[in-house]
């Protein structure tokens, strides 16, 4: 019997403590899932709490079919998407992804990767870049970076064909790098 | 983007997650280096997390919701039975003048026991339910 399969059978048989472990070993891909999507503290919180009951609530309907982080990633992503949509924000925005173009023409050779990474400040932009990025986007990259959820997972937890999640992948990836030469002056 | 473009920036991208997951020395390519610092800030974990009690919050709270309603189930249950019981007491009159105006011979039914009968019926039924649901020892 595999990991899953021992918890959701000790949740349904109403172990003590088996559903709070199920949480404990979920809760940061909800949260980052969640976050990311809804933007907003607050609201995200409530909405894992939303996520974990539901969870509960359906559990018995769960086949084993995918692993049950995808399952529960899948609910979360679904959660998370109703909530946009009351609020009536936006999952993708128009795309704005390939202007500017590349940017390595006429690139400068003084970068230095560990004195960029410990800049707090150009950290914080990219940072603040990824939160800007559209829903969908900062979702994907969410799942892959953060959670180092395979391609084919993300797939579906969110809907999307796999050509879509690489191609926003790239597309997110593409713009942030736009963003940070622009910002160090290596781009014309 | 022009096709041959795209096809730069995808293997760049695709050579610096690689250079981040073998954690192989920077300061060879500066282009690549600048798309690795991209793959560090979409690794870097968002600064805000859930509380260290969230799971056993979450846990209880789904604890005290059950235990709620099994409560409610059983008040409900006692409820509708007392309401029964009383609606037979009150309507034995009515039952036995219809029966008496259908000129239907029955024979003097001994209402406290078919109440107590179905009382027990009743709290047999709670019991099952209240066992199934795992009122006592949910976790």
């Amino acid at each position: 019997m595999s990991e899953d399969q021992e918890l959701v059978s000790a949740v349904l048989a109403r172990k003590p403590g088996a559903f709070e472990r199920l949480v404990a070993r979920h809760q940061k891909l909800v949260w980052h899932l969640v976050y990311r999507m809804v933007q907003h503290p607050e609201d995200a919180r409530e909405l894992c709490q939303d996520v974990f009951f539901r969870v509960h609530e359906r559990l018995n309907q769960y086949r084993f079919e995918s692993a049950l982080s995808t399952w529960i990633g899948r609910v979360a992503f679904s959660v998370a998407t109703r909530h946009l949509q009351k609020k009536k924000l936006p999952m993708v925005e128009p795309s704005a992804d390939d202007e500017g173009g590349p940017a390595w023409e006429g690139v400068s050779d003084g970068f230095d990767l560990e004195a960029a990474c410990a800049d707090n400040e150009l950290m914080g932009l990219l940072g603040d870049a990824i939160e800007k990025l559209p829903a969908i986007q900062r979702t994907l990259v969410t799942l892959y970076h953060l959670e180092e959820m395979p391609i084919g997972d993300i797939a579906s937890v969110t809907g999307l064909p796999e050509g879509t999640v690489k191609n926003y992948l790239f597309r997110a990836r593409s713009r942030l790098r736009q963003l940070l030469e622009v910002r160090m002056g290596v781009a014309a | 983007m022009k096709p041959e473009d795209i096809d730069r920036e995808m293997r760049l991208q695709a050579a610096a997650e690689a250079a981040e997951r073998l954690g192989q020395p920077a300061g060879i390519d500066p282009e690549l280096d600048r798309h690795r610092l991209v793959i560090r800030a979409l690794n870097r974990p968002t600064a805000l997390q859930l509380p260290a009690d969230f799971a056993a919050r979450i846990a209880k709270r789904i604890l005290m919701a059950e235990e709620k309603t099994s409560i409610e189930d059983w008040l409900m249950t006692l409820l509708l039975l007392g309401m029964g019981v009383v609606g037979l007491v009150y309507m034995q009159p009515v039952i036995a003048l219809v029966v008496q105006r259908v000129h239907i011979e029955v024979p003097q039914l001994p209402w406290s026991m078919i109440a107590a009968t179905i009382a027990g019926i009743a709290v047999a039924w709670i019991v099952d339910r209240t066992a199934s649901r795992g009122f006592t020892s949910a976790g």
